[in-house]
């Protein structure tokens, strides 16, 4: 399990989750995607695990009438009546087998969208500062995992008593019927055989741990010879040999981890085997001797011998289930912590958009981290205003304009955006009348058209509008179907290239009712006509409305009324470009480095 | 062990012979291993018979106790067999056989997948196929090899049990034999739609997954929350969703009735059967230990015929469209020795194109359109143009990627198309603008860009680069792991990787340095560096640089621009602004930002 793993090297220190509150997620999503199917479904198992007991009873009784036939010479009548019965019982646990698994399977597929729903749902609610901090990251993308594990254990626990409890109950009652000897030679394998499964269990588990890191190594090393991301630069650099030895060499280590483990386990398995056998010789001696002593029927003698070995294929069966509900619980745990997460909460409240934003003293630290990324800022915007914020990667630009939005909720200090204090208000609140171009920018494989409405969902409009205001032609050559063409060609749709997707987010953004703008410029190569013109098409954007423009290049900020200078999590300066110019040394070298390539 | 990749069509037959062309003794081992086990169905039968009818005359008296001890002996064997050998000595020649399977056949698929035309890792469709076949091809060997055997054993343990019973009741044999035709026949129906099932399903699988991926995906965190489309995309996904379902109930809905009434008719013709055989059973033509022994050989055969060949057959469907992948696989077009190290010395005067046109395989649009141009030893050439003009193509023709092109490139009048692999890896070293990011130590990331790079160079490298502040900060040092592949692996900024790109060009000596957008990931302070270092970086190589940032490209002795996959202006960058033609236009839409001089240099005063 990649999540012990976790808890071993310790940077992750995640809380253990109590069993109780797994069993408790798996039950929710069952009773919430079918109550009435999850109900019956355990009925049908009942019947099920009792049906295989049942067959042994019959199978006794058909015996015991050929050989009383036998014996005393009676008619065929009763012999012919009881291998019907044994028929029809043999029919009825057939169709029981079918019910159950295909009722199983609808459960389980059912289960599956509710969870998935539940997980999407709390995606949209969950902080988004979360998605910062890398072992929330890793949280989050284990949640899937987690919850197919949750609802594993929750149906495995369920079966357990629901198929094979009233099986091996069964079973128990009828040996007892023929003699109590019987039960106490079923312990003596019984209990060791669950032990032993337990155990092996552990050394898979431990197995994992230790074959987790060899495997990622092993796997990294294949893709670095095979994958897209490594093929062109590996041939050509000739690094083959050289990766080749590495994956050789991390093969050896992986299969000296399995075969250590094999080795183990099969040990304990050869154990386990031992103790069967021994159960088995047991029992046909029980057998035997009672058959001798008159205490069981010749039937009774044909039939438990026939059954036992089903009946220890059932028994490990359902302690393998117990050995992997323990080792399920580990990945489980996660899903009760991702429902878990911190939610950006907030109450409904209208905003006044007549007013700008106030940032007064806000400091911000990344859950995790040990610095602040915003140290003690303030800054007003007025309404109707173009801001502009530079400084260098790491600077703390992107930080501080998903403080001013609201995104983030300081860590100290207050950010009042539109008359909404950001840390009191929820995400509708503070985000309607908020538009903008992110520095990640999707590419939604969807429609044309609903790559732009999604930035207003429900709103009804036509696309065209937006995206004939961000240059996007909507031309029978490059979208055959018009609004409906599907982009990417994964959904046998058209390929867009970079600029043409770019347009295309602008086209987003502009759709969405807005009266505050956010551009964050993507660092991505663009050429610098395509270049050029976005960056008109941001000043569209924001005509008449309060703007945030985060950029690299210095040289476009002249035309926004002021710029904010950042560096190492501090304002350094606010002023309009040409101020700045002549009092921040900091802001003319940058401008400098750049313009000095662009000198005739 | 012969090589078993081959260009040629796998047929069923692969399934069983391509592990014995792997290994014999593995395969000969588990052929063994699997009659052994089909023939203890037979074997139970008669044991079980022995035991039962010498239990009986120990009870009514005929016989000593001692007479059940011979048939118990059998069963125990059987039982012993069946545990000990089939499941635990197996299980450990199993282990060794996944590892020796990996060691061998691994290596083989990986140094062909490397050998692979370049194109195919680039084109959507031949990936796919590579990553349905490579990764699992050592597991898929054995598994052909399992399935077939698995229902070959089904077919033998059955045929033994008929056989018994026919020398008991040869007409509840032929009941049997008469009976299975069409079990199979369900079965194997049953088999075949449900794995289509499953594939047909997978399509739309991908459908309601991505919506999955946009609502949980760190990407999309901005646009998630700010556009709030969470709920209403969630309920597309979960319509989507149950739609899928649906589908696939209904088939699954059939194939279960399928299956099921394939388990109800074989419960029925063993009673029948059974039925049949009760007279021969009354007037004692059959004993009462083998009647009783055969009705458990007769359920479990009804049981196996019903479900237990319907699921090998499932499985061997699987197994017969991985050979059908395997075959298109081994059609791939494959570069000769693609995976040798560069040839060291490499050296040229003059490289030309001449006439170049290149088409992307798979596509219409031609990239290159009759391209024409010299690059010379010991000068700096800039390739700009507008986004996909076909710069970076050029780089990839160069270095051997493509060779599908039309024209000729000549290296000192010499072909392209003649040099070795060696020779073209020798020739040029390159900076990709998606450089590979390996997951292994700083150092041997460096290292990784020549074969003989010693210490020294790469700690020169570190430096030139501006690296040894980024590994002195590492726990490590230039040693610690980046990434997130080893347990103590370090992440680096985006910037830092992009000069470890460079730093793992600068060992390499080729002759020709290639730069695509070396810069993308930088700041403008950290950019305005690299320009600066620019001479002393390329120190004496032929360098082509690829850039957007047109300001770093009057660097260049000489300037190419491209447009429309044809070299639309050429000459340095005080000829071509001289010019007033495409590049003036995209250099002044640039410089356009930093216009006003007059100002900058009021601030100095």
């Amino acid at each position: 399990m990649p999540d012990r793993q976790k808890a071993k090297s310790g940077d992750g220190a995640l809380p253990r989750v109590p069993f109780w509150k797994v069993v408790r997620a798996g039950f929710q999503i069952n009773m919430t995607a079918l109550p009435a199917l999850y109900i019956v479904i355990n009925f049908v198992s009942i019947a099920h695990g009792v049906s295989h007991g049942v067959s042994t009873y019959v199978t006794q009784l058909f015996y015991d009438s050929v050989e009383k036939a036998l014996r005393t010479g009676a008619e065929a009548r009763l012999v012919i009546a009881s291998v019907l019965a044994m028929g029809a019982v043999f029919v009825g646990r057939e169709l029981l087998n079918g019910l159950h698994n295909f009722m199983h399977q609808v459960a389980f597929t059912k289960g599956s969208g509710e969870t998935s729903r539940r997980i999407h749902a709390k995606m949209g609610r969950i902080d988004p500062v979360c998605l910062e901090d890398t072992a929330l990251q890793d949280l989050i993308n284990k949640a899937q995992e987690g919850a197919f594990n949750t609802r594993y254990i929750m149906n495995l626990g369920i079966t357990i008593f629901t198929f094979y409890l009233p099986y091996i109950l069964f079973m128990g009652f009828y040996l007892n019927h023929l003699s109590p000897k019987f039960i106490l030679a079923i312990l003596c394998v019984f209990v060791p055989t669950l032990f032993g499964q337990l155990l092996k269990t552990q050394i898979i588990a431990k197995f994992e741990d230790e074959a987790a890191p060899i495997r990622r190594r092993f796997d990294f090393y294949d893709s670095t010879m095979t994958g897209r991301e490594f093929f062109k630069e590996t041939r050509l650099l000739g690094a083959f040999k050289m990766l080749m030895g590495r994956f050789l060499e991390t093969c050896r280590e992986l299969s000296a981890a399995e075969w250590k483990a094999t080795k183990k386990e099969n040990g304990l398995e050869l154990v386990i085997t031992l103790v069967s056998t021994l159960g088995w010789g047991g029992i046909v001696y029980l057998l035997v001797s009672s058959l001798l002593g008159g205490e069981i029927t010749v039937g009774a003698f044909a039939a438990v011998f026939g059954s036992i070995s089903t009946m220890f294929g059932v028994m490990n069966e359902a302690f393998s289930h117990l050995g992997n509900m323990a080792k399920n619980f580990g990945a489980a745990q996660n899903y009760v912590r991702f429902m878990e997460l911190p939610e950006r909460g907030g109450v409904k409240m209208a905003a006044d958009k007549s007013r700008g934003i106030v940032m007064e003293n806000v400091s911000f630290t990344y859950p995790g981290a040990a610095s602040k990324s915003i140290d003690d800022v303030s800054l007003t915007i007025q309404p109707g205003e173009t801001i502009a914020i530079v400084g260098e990667n790491g600077a703390g630009k992107s930080t501080l304009v998903r403080l001013l939005t609201g995104m983030y909720k300081p860590t100290e200090g207050r950010v009042i955006t539109r008359g909404l204090d950001t840390a009191a208000a929820d995400g509708p609140s503070l985000f309607s009348g908020l538009t903008g171009v992110f520095q990640k920018y999707q590419r939604y494989l969807m429609t044309l058209g609903e790559n732009v409405t999604i930035s207003q969902p429900g709103s009804g409009e036509p696309a065209d509008k937006a995206l004939a205001a961000a240059g996007v032609e909507v031309a029978a050559d490059t979208f055959p179907d018009g609004l409906d063409t599907m982009l990417s060609r994964e959904f046998d749709g058209v390929d867009l290239s970079g600029g043409q997707w770019q347009r295309i987010a602008i086209g987003r953004g502009l759709y969405r009712d807005h009266d505050l703008v956010v551009l964050d410029e993507p660092t991505a190569a663009i050429d610098p006509l395509e270049e050029s013109r976005i960056y008109k098409q941001f000043m569209n954007l924001s005509k008449g409305k309060t703007a945030i423009i985060v950029t690299h290049r210095l040289g476009s900020v002249k035309e926004a009324d002021r710029v904010v200078v950042m560096d190492k999590g501090k304002i350094i300066a606010v002023a309009p470009h040409a101020q700045l110019m002549t009092s921040c040394e900091k802001y003319r070298d940058m401008y400098n480095a750049q313009a000095k390539w662009y000198e005739n | 062990m012969k090589n078993i990749l081959q260009k040629r069509t796998y047929r069923g037959w692969d399934l069983f012979f391509l592990m014995w062309r792997v290994s014999p003794l593995y395969a000969a081992v588990a052929l063994v291993s699997r009659l052994l086990s089909a023939s203890c169905a037979t074997l139970t039968i008669y044991a079980t018979a022995g035991f039962i009818n010498a239990a009986l005359a120990v009870v009514a008296g005929t016989r000593q106790l001692g007479a059940v001890m011979l048939p118990i002996g059998g069963l125990l064997g059987v039982m012993l067999y069946q545990t000990f050998v089939t499941i635990v000595i197996m299980r450990y020649i199993n282990a060794r056989r996944k590892i020796y399977f990996r060691k061998t056949l691994r290596p083989m698929i990986l140094r062909h997948v490397s050998s692979l035309a370049y194109w195919h890792i680039e084109n959507q469709d031949t990936a796919d196929l590579i990553s349905r076949v490579a990764p699992k091809f050592d597991t898929e060997v054995v598994a052909c090899h399992d399935a077939v055997l698995s229902l070959a054993g089904q077919a033998l343990s059955a045929l033994g049990v008929v056989v018994t019973i026919m020398t008991r009741a040869w007409w509840a044999g032929l009941i049997i034999l008469a009976s299975a035709a069409p079990l199979m026949y369900i079965a194997k129906k049953a088999g075949e739609r449900s794995y289509e099932a499953q594939r047909e399903t997978s399509k739309i699988h991908r459908r309601y997954a991505y919506l999955s991926g946009v609502l949980t995906s760190r990407d999309a965190v901005e646009e998630r929350t700010v556009y709030g489309y969470t709920d209403a995309l969630n309920s597309i996904f979960f319509e989507r969703f149950h739609t899928a379902r649906k589908i696939q109930q209904r088939v699954n809905l059939k194939n279960f009735i399928k299956m099921k009434a394939g388990g109800v008719l074989g419960s029925v013709i063993a009673v029948a059967t059974i039925l049949t055989m009760l007279p021969a059973v009354l007037d004692g033509r059959i004993d009462y230990g083998m009647f009783i022994a055969l009705i458990g050989g007769i359920i479990n055969l009804s049981r196996e015929l019903s479900w237990g060949v319907n699921s090998q057959i499932e499985e061997i469907a699987a197994k017969r469209e991985y050979l059908r992948d395997l075959t298109a696989f081994m059609a791939l077009e494959t570069v000769g020795d693609a995976t040798v190290l560069p040839a060291p010395g490499m050296d040229f005067e003059r490289i030309v194109f001449e006439n170049v046109c290149f088409t992307y395989p798979g596509t219409e649009k031609p990239v290159l359109d009759n391209v024409s141009f010299v690059i010379e030893k010991g000068r700096h050439y800039a390739f700009v143009g507008v986004n996909g003009a076909g710069k970076t193509t050029i780089t990839k023709l160069l270095t051997g990627l493509y060779t599908n092109y039309t024209g000729q490139i000549l290296v000192d009048g010499r072909s392209l198309r003649d040099f070795s692999q060696a020779e073209l890896k020798g020739l040029s070293a390159v900076v990709y603008q998606d450089f590979a990011r390996y997951s292994f130590s700083l150092y041997d990331n460096i290292a990784v860009g020549a074969p003989d790079a010693d210490e020294a160079a790469v700690l020169e490298a570190v430096e030139l680069i501006g690296l040894t502040e980024t590994a002195d900060k590492l726990p490590c040092g230039i040693h610690t792991p980046l990434g997130k592949v080893y347990t103590d692996g370090a992440d680096i900024s985006g910037g830092e990787w992009q000069r470890v790109a460079m730093a793992r060009s600068l060992v390499n000596n080729a002759p020709l340095r290639i730069l695509d957008e070396p810069t993308a990931a930088l700041d403008p302070v950290g950019e305005s560096r690299v320009y600066s270092q620019f001479e002393q970086i390329t120190r004496g190589k032929t360098t082509i640089f690829i850039s957007h940032r047109l300001g770093s490209t009057k660097l260049a002795d000489v300037i190419y621009v491209l447009s429309e996959g044809r070299i639309a202006e050429q000459g340095s960058h005080s000829q071509l602004m001289a010019q007033g033609g495409l590049y003036a236009e995209m250099f002044n839409a640039q410089a356009d930002w930093y216009a006003d001089k007059k100002e900058r240099e009021d601030a100095y005063a």
